[in-house]
């Protein structure tokens, strides 16, 4: 432990006067466009923080392109596609801006898939998980993404529900691109596998204030769970609303990982815990073996305040911008300019980027924008601290 | 001022006294419209309120049902557009563009309001940009309109009218609140033409009334055109009942309708009620007319009677009585009354003829009375005349006289002087042609003292104008020596001369009666130093002599008597000489004479018109 800390002390004290010497250099830029202004909403700062952590030491080690920093700019879209269209138009007047990410609203993005090719925008999308954020059908394709895909979270989520001896789901949509793009996931695994049954699919607008009688008629349908796609806001209704059923009408709810966007287990409280709720992730810092791991929740604490991998709010956002954000810059100084397009074709070339997450042979290739794949995803549940932790498979499922 | 004559109504007047049928024909006309007139009057106007509360009444319902529908219809559209806009399908629409397509925009498509029709809508982002819509004509934009600001950063829903070339329409847009931050991110705009809407509820309900939709300033806001205010009569106005933000329109329906329309009725019953008062008039005039004829019948009999009457015929006239009604007990008195008559009749030409006789024979007599009262009454002119003339030949006489009395001493003493020459033989030749020179010269101033006086009282044929200081001062040269000798001062004061109109001898005349009675009085008075003062004068109009003496002036109980024939205060005095004065003054010169007590004496004022100035003057002879 000593020499670990030893080795990190020499790397910085190196490094020091490099970042220094950066710094004094015009910074290439990179963009958030986010929804800060979203009251509930966690992913926001979590995306954030991986990638002020991962610039912190691109800086400290030098920055990129000889010495230049990296430096992030905000702006809040509140998860307006408008508003994240007018920041990102924005966003692109700025000279050496290399690339923006975005948050974890796929609508969102979706929207915004017209103006980032227009203005030759990178887009890094560390969260929303929509599969037609990727498959955009642009060519070039600037949109990179570091995350779940609805089509990978759906089989896991399907199998959760096996794993809980139910055979059939009833299906509890938004009324938006993620949630259909969900359903198409669904109905394609179902294809696939006939022992699996939906007996209903329910659609609910953003901003319903109640989910129940949706959710009864489902489970009066026939459902024995629930595939639940949605955020921390209508997640903690419909948690909260399933608690004060009585128990016999509980039926699972295996969810999508929106409502980890925000802090699920403040906003439901004790009801949480009446609740059998399993949500899908990519990564989890509890547990997490990596050497990296331990440094990035060291860096959360010191810069953050964040006591320990527990408490880290919205996990995956953290790391998937983090990663991201180390692969960027290894692109930007792969095309050595700060021009979009070159950046564009760096980061289909980038290699070997030993990562938070996993090692990463070649991010992303012209073909493949998925940084990640199905084997990352896994189901997880809320504990009792609020922390979300991995479910561990039971012995030969 | 004379009043002024009008023909026609001259003829009017002679046409109603010419006959009581006329009158009462009249007054039965005059009654008939006075009543048809004033009972249309009082009909017209009950029927004219009852009409005009009806229309009011109609007018009130019509525009609360007009407000009720447009109300209901504003209102159900405002309701719809903020529910909508709080619908969280819309909401959801301002985030997810593929959603949009595949439901939101199907929804805006299919939805029918409350009001049972399609509405245009649209959604807009917070910059004002069109994100779905089912606007047939293509998705408006509001970006940069000023009050875009207001509606999705203050969410304060705004409303405005835009006119069109299809008519006026009305703009609502709320906002819409983002889900999950609850703030204002889009609005939800809809468009509805106002102007349609308006025709749609104006067909309903009563089709005689304008419907109008108002603004708060008066404007019409449903039709692009309006139409004439001026013509309508009867008007309405209610206001919508509507929230914010249509209530700050502060829309209000008016319902109004014509005049000429709503008045119809009283028009058709105002013809129809002139037509039959027409014909009631006419009929009552024949009723009239008969009746009056035949209640008048015996009177126009009688009248005809009364002309034999009146034409004399009294002995053979008789009234016929018909029935007993108050014409026959007319025609009864009357005849008592002509048989009256007839006696009064023949008493007072009895009467008459001894009358006649009497002033026949008065008549007779009484032109000898008056010849005799005439020649009385000449008689005593002539002898005042006679009277006047001897007094005047005797003061004539008397002034002679004392213009005598010097060369008739002088004659004395001259022959006394040629006797004593004669006696002492002193008597030449030479001496006595001086004498007789002497005496001739005497005889002869004598001689021309007569000429004078004949002269001076020698009348004038005409008049003339002479100078009063003249006439004055001739009169004074014939009365001077009797003055001297009575020791009587004469004070002639003239403040200027004056020619008057007239006759100078009379005038003089006047004077010397005038100067003998001061002369006289002094005497009669013994008064010592006899005086009297004489002013010959003149103003602008008149010339004037005042004589005063301090004789002792009249006593005043018989001051105003002095003019008056044969009135004399004086033992000798004739009491014809002042009246004399007075008719020569006043008649002759149409002056005046007047007389007043002075301090010491009478006081005589002589008062002539001055001459006019291109009448010659009086010859003096």
């Amino acid at each position: 432990m000593k020499s670990w800390i030893f080795r990190l002390l020499l790397l910085c004290c190196t490094l020091y006067p490099l970042s220094v010497l950066a710094e004094e250099k015009a910074p290439v830029l990179v963009g958030l466009d986010a929804e800060f202004g979203h009251p509930t909403s966690t992913s926001d700062d979590a995306i954030k923080r991986g990638i002020l952590i991962a610039i912190d030491e691109i800086n400290r080690a030098g920055g990129v392109l000889g010495g230049r920093p990296l430096k992030l700019v905000e702006r809040d879209n509140r998860s307006v596609p408008a508003r994240a269209i007018v920041n990102v138009k924005e966003l692109a007047t700025m000279p050496d801006m290399v690339a923006v990410f975005c948050g974890k609203f796929s609508p969102v993005v979706i929207e915004l898939l017209p103006t980032l090719h227009e203005q030759k925008m990178i887009l890094l999308d560390p969260w929303a998980a929509a599969d037609g954020i990727v498959d955009n059908g642009y060519q070039p394709n600037y949109v990179f993404r570091l995350s779940l895909r609805d089509s990978w979270a759906v089989p896991v989520m399907m199998k959760h529900v096996r794993d809980k001896g139910a055979r059939q789901v009833g299906l509890l949509m938004p009324n938006t691109s993620w949630g259909r793009s969900t359903l198409k996931a669904v109905e394609n695994h179902l294809l696939t596998h006939h022992e699996m049954k939906a007996v209903g699919t329910h659609w609910y607008n953003w901003g319903d204030k109640t989910l129940v009688e949706k959710y009864a008629a489902l489970v009066k349908a026939g459902a024995q769970a629930i595939i639940l796609v949605a955020n921390e806001g209508e997640g903690s209704i419909l948690v909260k609303e399933v608690a004060a059923l009585p128990k016999q009408e509980r039926v699972p709810i295996i969810s999508h990982w929106g409502v980890s966007g925000g802090d699920l287990a403040k906003m439901t409280g004790a009801a949480l815990r009446e609740v059998d709720f399993s949500v899908v992730q990519t990564y989890s810092f509890i547990g997490a073996k990596r050497e990296k791991a331990h440094q990035l929740v060291d860096m959360v604490n010191r810069q953050f305040g964040v006591p320990d991998a527990r408490h880290i709010l919205s996990p995956v956002g953290m790391a998937h911008a983090y990663d991201l954000t180390r692969i960027l810059a290894k692109a930007i100084d792969k095309a050595g300019t700060t021009e979009r397009a070159a950046v564009r074709n760096a980061l289909e070339e980038v290699k070997n980027y030993n990562g938070l997450i996993k090692d990463y042979k070649q991010p992303f290739t012209a073909e493949r924008h998925e940084a990640l794949g199905p084997e990352e995803v896994f189901m997880a549940r809320y504990d009792e601290d609020g922390a979300i932790v991995r479910i561990e498979r039971a012995p030969g499922k | 001022m004379a009043k002024k004559r009008i023909p026609g109504l001259e003829r009017f007047r002679d046409w109603l006294e010419a006959s009581i049928a006329n009158r009462l024909t009249f007054a039965a006309v005059a009654l008939t419209m006075s009543v048809v007139g004033v009972v249309g009057l009082v009909a017209f106007i009950i029927s004219y309120l009852q009409i005009e509360r009806s229309v009011r009444d109609e007018l009130a319902s019509e525009v609360e049902m007009f407000e009720k529908r447009l109300d209901a219809s504003l209102g159900i559209l405002q309701k719809d557009i903020a529910s909508l806009s709080a619908n969280t399908l819309v909401a959801t629409g301002l985030l997810d563009s593929q959603g949009r397509e595949t439901y939101l925009n199907p929804f805006l498509r299919d939805y029918r309001s409350s009001l049972g029709g399609p509405v245009t809508l649209s959604l807009h982002d917070f910059q004002g940009g069109a994100i779905a819509g089912n606007n047939p004509g293509g998705l408006p934009s509001f970006h940069k309109v000023p009050w875009l600001e207001g509606v999705v950063t203050q969410a304060i829903p705004h409303a405005e009218i835009i006119p069109r070339s299809d008519g006026n329409y009305l703009l609502l847009a709320y906002p819409v609140l983002y889900p999950s931050t609850g703030q204002a991110e889009g609005m939800l705009v809809t468009e509805l033409n106002l102007t349609r809407l308006f025709r749609e509820a104006s067909q309903q309900g009563n089709s005689r009334f304008t419907k109008h939709l108002l603004d708060r300033q008066g404007r019409h806001v449903g039709e692009l055109h309006g139409d004439d205010h001026a013509a309508m009569a009867f008007m309405v106005r209610k206001p919508l009942k509507l929230e914010p933000p249509l209530a700050e329109f502060g829309l209000q329906v008016e319902v109004s309708a014509l005049r000429g329309e709503m008045l119809a009725p009283l028009y058709w019953m105002i013809v129809i009620y002139l037509a039959v008062g027409g014909l009631t008039l006419f009929f009552v005039l024949w009723v009239t007319r008969q009746g009056v004829r035949r209640l008048t019948q015996s009177l126009v009999e009688l009248s005809e009677f009364t002309e034999g009457i009146a034409a004399g015929n009294l002995a053979v006239v008789k009234v016929p009585v018909v029935g007993r009604d108050e014409t026959a007990k007319l025609a009864q008195n009357f005849n008592i009354m002509i048989d009256g008559l007839n006696d009064s009749y023949q008493t007072l030409e009895h009467r008459i003829a001894e009358r006649t006789r009497e002033l026949k024979e008065l008549n007779d007599t009484l032109e000898k009375r008056v010849r005799e009262e005439a020649a009385k009454n000449r008689e005593k002119d002539l002898l005042l005349i006679q009277q006047s003339r001897l007094a005047a030949m005797g003061e004539m006489i008397g002034n002679i006289a004392h213009q005598w009395r010097q060369p008739l001493n002088t004659i004395g003493l001259l022959f006394a002087n040629i006797k004593d020459a004669y006696d002492f033989k002193e008597l030449t030749e030479a001496y006595l042609e001086e004498a007789t020179q002497n005496g001739m010269r005497l005889t002869q101033q004598m001689s021309t003292t007569i000429d004078d006086f004949r002269n001076f009282f020698r009348p004038h044929r005409e008049a003339a104008p002479f100078s009063l200081v003249k006439s004055m001062q001739r009169a004074l040269e014939l009365v001077e020596a009797s003055f001297k000798n009575n020791e009587v001062a004469i004070a002639l004061n003239v403040t200027g001369d004056a020619q008057v109109l007239g006759f100078a001898n009379e005038y003089s005349q006047v004077l010397l009666n005038i100067l003998g009675n001061a002369r006289d009085a002094i005497i009669e008075h013994q008064v010592k130093p006899g005086r009297v003062q004489i002013e010959v004068g003149h103003d602008e109009v008149n010339g004037y002599v005042v004589v005063c003496d301090n004789g002792g002036g009249i006593p005043e109980a018989v001051l105003d008597k002095i003019f008056d024939p044969y009135f004399t205060t004086r033992e000798k005095g004739t009491g014809i000489g002042l009246y004399m004065s007075k008719m020569i003054v006043e008649n002759n010169m149409h002056g005046r004479i007047e007389v007043r007590n002075s301090e010491n004496g009478a006081e005589f004022r002589i008062v002539t018109p001055l001459a006019p100035q291109n009448v010659p003057s009086s010859r003096q002879r």
